[in-house]
Order: C-alpha cells, then structure tokens, then sequence
C-alpha cells in the first residue's frame, strides 16, 4: 500500500490542493454572504426564526440531492459544489454570528450607546470584536464541514481528495481510497488545529481570556 | 443649565409611571446628587437627559434647546455618562477605552495621547496600565476609568449613575474626594445618582429625593435636614440618624 502511495504520490497531492481550492473558495464566500445576511437580520428576532429554519431545511436534504437539483442551472463541476457548499454553511454561519453578537453584555453596549456610538459604530467597534471569537468558531466548523463535504463533491466533478475515494471505489483500489482518507483527515484536524490557536490568540488580544 | 418641566414617563405593563411629572431646574456649575431607593427611577431620569429613554410628555431643555430637536447620537457625545455597571469595553485597552469619544469626534493623536495621560494621572493610575485591559485591574480601578473616561472629551454635563456602586468604604471616600475635586475645575453640571444618603448629602450642592417617580424634595443638603418636605423624607433621614 505504501508503494502505491509513494508511486502515486503526485496525485495524491493533486488531489489535496484542489481540495485545499474548493475549501478556501468555498469558506472565503461562505463568510461573507453570511456576514451580509447576518448584517440584515440581526435586529428581527422573527426574520431570524425563518432564515434559520428554511437553511435547517437545506442542511437536511442530502448534498447528492442538491448537487443533482443544481445540475440543469450550473451543471457540472466546481461552481455547482461551491453553491451547495456555501448554501450548508450558511446554516452554520448565520446561527453562531448572530449568537456571537447575542452574547455581548447588554451593558457594554449600552455605555457604547450612551457614549454617543452610532448603531453601526457600537456594531464594529465593539459587538463584532466582542463576537469574533465565536463568529470564528462557526468558521472552523464550516471549515472542517466543508473539507468532509467536499469529498462527495468530487461525484460531480470538482475533483479534489473526492475523486481518488470515488475512483478508489470504482476500480476497487484499497490504497487509493484508504489514502484519500487519510489526507482527509490530515486535512480536517491540521487546519481545525490552526483555527483554534488563532481563536485562542483573538481571544486573548481582546483580554477575553488570560 | 437643564430646564425639565412636567416630565412624564410609564413604561408599559408597570403600575406606577417611573417619572411622574417631575420639575426641576438645574443650573450651570451645580454638583446635583439624586438619591431614591431602587426603582424609583433615578436611571431613567438620566437617561431621559441623554435620550437613551423617550419621555412621554413634558420638556427637556438644555441650554435652551429643546432636546426633542437635537439629535441623540450628537447630544451624547456632549454629555458624559458613568453607567451604573461600568461598562468597560474588555477588548480595549485602558487608553483605548478612555479615547472613546475623543476618537468618535476626531480629535488629532497627539492630542487624545495628552489627554488620557493627563486623565489617568487625574485618577492616579500610573501610566504602565495604559495598555492593560479592564480585566486587569481591580473593581474600584475599573470604576475610576469609567469616570475619566465619561469626562474625556471635557463635557459640559456629566451623568453618573451609581459610579461607586461596589467599592468598599475607604476607597469610595477617596473617589468621593476625587470628584469633588474634579467638579470644582470646572463651571460643569454634575449630576450624580446614588441611593447612599451620606453620600448624596457629603457630594451633592443640591440633593433629589426621588420615591415612586416623584421628586420629594430638591434643595441643599441643609435645608433638607433642617426641614424636610414631605413624611417620605423625614423617614428617610429618620432612618440614618437614629
Ligand atoms: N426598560 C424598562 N422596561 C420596563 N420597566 C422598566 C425599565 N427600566 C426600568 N423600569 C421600571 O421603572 C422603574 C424605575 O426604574 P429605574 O431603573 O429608573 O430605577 P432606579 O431608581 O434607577 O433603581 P436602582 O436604584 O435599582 O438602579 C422601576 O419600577 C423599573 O422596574
Ligand atoms: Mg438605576
């Protein structure tokens, strides 16, 4: 098994830096919709009710089944998985950001208020810093779900690690697919390892932690 | 000086109205202190002053202006406001936090740095904490930071609302001194909310006597043992020098 993986090495690594492009694609846009959705709904409790519940609702349907309703509009490939990528984490994102502005002590943001802050500016100068270390929890989990996600996308042609599982399978080639999973799994802890120590070091930047 | 003529307010699903037609002139210079017990509605007269609160009738007017015509945002960058439980912002150091509103009103760098070593000088906190975060320093710091930091940009009015809250007795003396002292460098109005009589009475050139929402009695802390207003009042002093 080893051999093979030492032979094949190249493609190996093909495959983890389309993975490495679909989640940093996926992730980069997947931030900054949310952050616009959180933006518009983050004084509607009700709107956040049904925005919340109708991304529920996507999360639920299979990522093969939305990759196939997506295919007559976007048809194959990349652009199809990032849309069903981004739309799963939507589902994530929207939730921990409002939370994380959720959290802050009403008082914090009432002496900003009383300071002479406008609503926006008691926005990002101070609910959105105070929220950044949850906002950026949400983004490791999106992370790392899109990594594992990722791998189906490879079913409808994104490549990425995917297609060595997927033709792995085909060709019934354990050191293809075994392989594959492991840097999989590489992938998913090295880079959550990396998100939490930045999350440590935001929050003790903001003396939220000693 | 604060004109407030017939103020009334009720919030919704309370039983008493929280200001209940209260009348008060307030002039320039005057440190002012509010005692009352809690609810009846101290913090919601100092937040009708800076509209953080709507009132339901009446007029506030300052310097003869009508506040109704003055825009929230501007008037509160005017108006220096201690709120009751501090409010430090943890992700800003201690310059930062007490460079607040100087930064909103865009004041140059130079200057702001001038002015947060010459307040933390004014509080005696050496100039190392400057970088440190709230977390860092005591309660009765803390406190003292959310003093300066409401006088930052030299306001004319001051609100402070239980700024000693929970310091012990002896540091609360000094901090009691402190503002004494920093009233008397200014033609400033202070007014200054608390429900300890001592010090209302030790503080306040003035003292508001507030129950259910009405003003008891404002006049001199003389005047006001010598001749107390209403039975609320006599009861009250009753009670502390017994
Ligand atoms: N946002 C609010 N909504 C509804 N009722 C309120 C609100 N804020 C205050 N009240 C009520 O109005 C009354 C006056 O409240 P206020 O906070 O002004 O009292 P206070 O004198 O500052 O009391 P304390 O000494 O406890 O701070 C109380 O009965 C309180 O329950
Ligand atoms: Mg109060």
């Amino acid at each position: 098994m080893i051999k093979y993986w030492i032979e094949h090495y190249d493609k190996f690594m093909v495959g983890l830096v389309e993975h490495l492009q679909l989640t940093v694609i996926t992730v980069f846009i997947s931030i900054i919709i949310s952050l616009l959705i959180t933006l518009l709904i983050r004084k509607y409790k009700r709107v956040q009710i049904i925005v919340n519940g109708i991304f529920s609702g996507l999360y639920s349907i299979p990522s093969l089944a939305l990759f196939a309703m997506l295919i007559p509009f976007t048809g194959l490939g990349l652009e199809t998985a990032v849309i069903v990528l981004v739309i799963y984490n939507q589902y994530i994102l929207v939730r921990t950001n409002i939370a994380g502005l959720d959290q802050v002590d009403s008082h914090i943001i009432e002496a900003a208020k009383g300071m002479g802050m406008t609503d926006f500016q008691i926005l990002y100068k101070v609910q959105f810093p105070l929220a950044l270390p949850i906002i950026f929890g949400g983004i490791r989990l999106a992370t790392i779900s899109t990594i594992s996600i990722g791998t189906i996308a490879a079913g409808i042609g994104a490549g990425g690690l995917g297609r060595l599982l997927f033709e792995g399978l085909r060709q019934m080639n354990q050191a293809k697919v075994v392989g594959g999973t492991i840097l999989v799994i590489i992938l998913s802890i090295s880079i959550g390892r990396i998100f939490e120590i930045i999350e440590n070091n935001l929050k003790k930047n903001f003396g939220l932690k000693s | 000086m604060i004109e407030i003529k017939d103020v009334y307010k009720k919030y919704e699903n309370s039983s008493y109205p929280a200001l209940d037609h209260i009348n008060l002139t307030i002039n320039d210079g005057e440190l002012i202190t509010v005692l009352g017990t809690s609810g009846c509605g101290k913090t919601t007269l100092i937040k009708a002053i800076n509209k953080l609160h709507d009132i339901d009738s009446g007029e506030i007017i300052i310097d003869h202006k009508n506040i109704n015509d003055v825009d929230g945002v501007a008037l509160r960058r005017t108006i220096g406001y201690v709120i009751q439980q501090v409010g430090l912002f943890p992700h800003m150091t201690i310059a930062e936090n007490i460079a607040t509103i100087p930064e909103l009103l865009k004041w140059e760098k130079d200057r702001i740095n001038k002015r947060v070593d010459e307040l933390l000088e004014m509080i005696d906190l050496p100039k190392e904490y400057k970088n440190r975060y709230p977390r860092e320093l005591s309660g009765g710091q803390q406190q003292r930071v959310g003093l300066v930091r409401a006088l930052a940009a030299d306001p004319h009015i001051v609100l402070l609302d239980e700024p000693f809250g929970a310091i012990d007795a002896i540091t609360r003396e000094h901090l009691q001194d402190e503002l004494i002292r920093i009233h008397k460098n200014g033609n400033k109005i202070f007014i200054f909310v608390t429900h300890d009589l001592n010090e209302a009475f030790k503080l306040g050139d003035k003292v508001i006597i507030m129950d259910k929402g009405r003003v008891e009695q404002f006049d001199t802390p003389d005047h006001i043992k010598a001749h107390p207003a209403t039975p609320f009042v006599k009861k009250l002093l009753g009670v502390a020098y017994d």
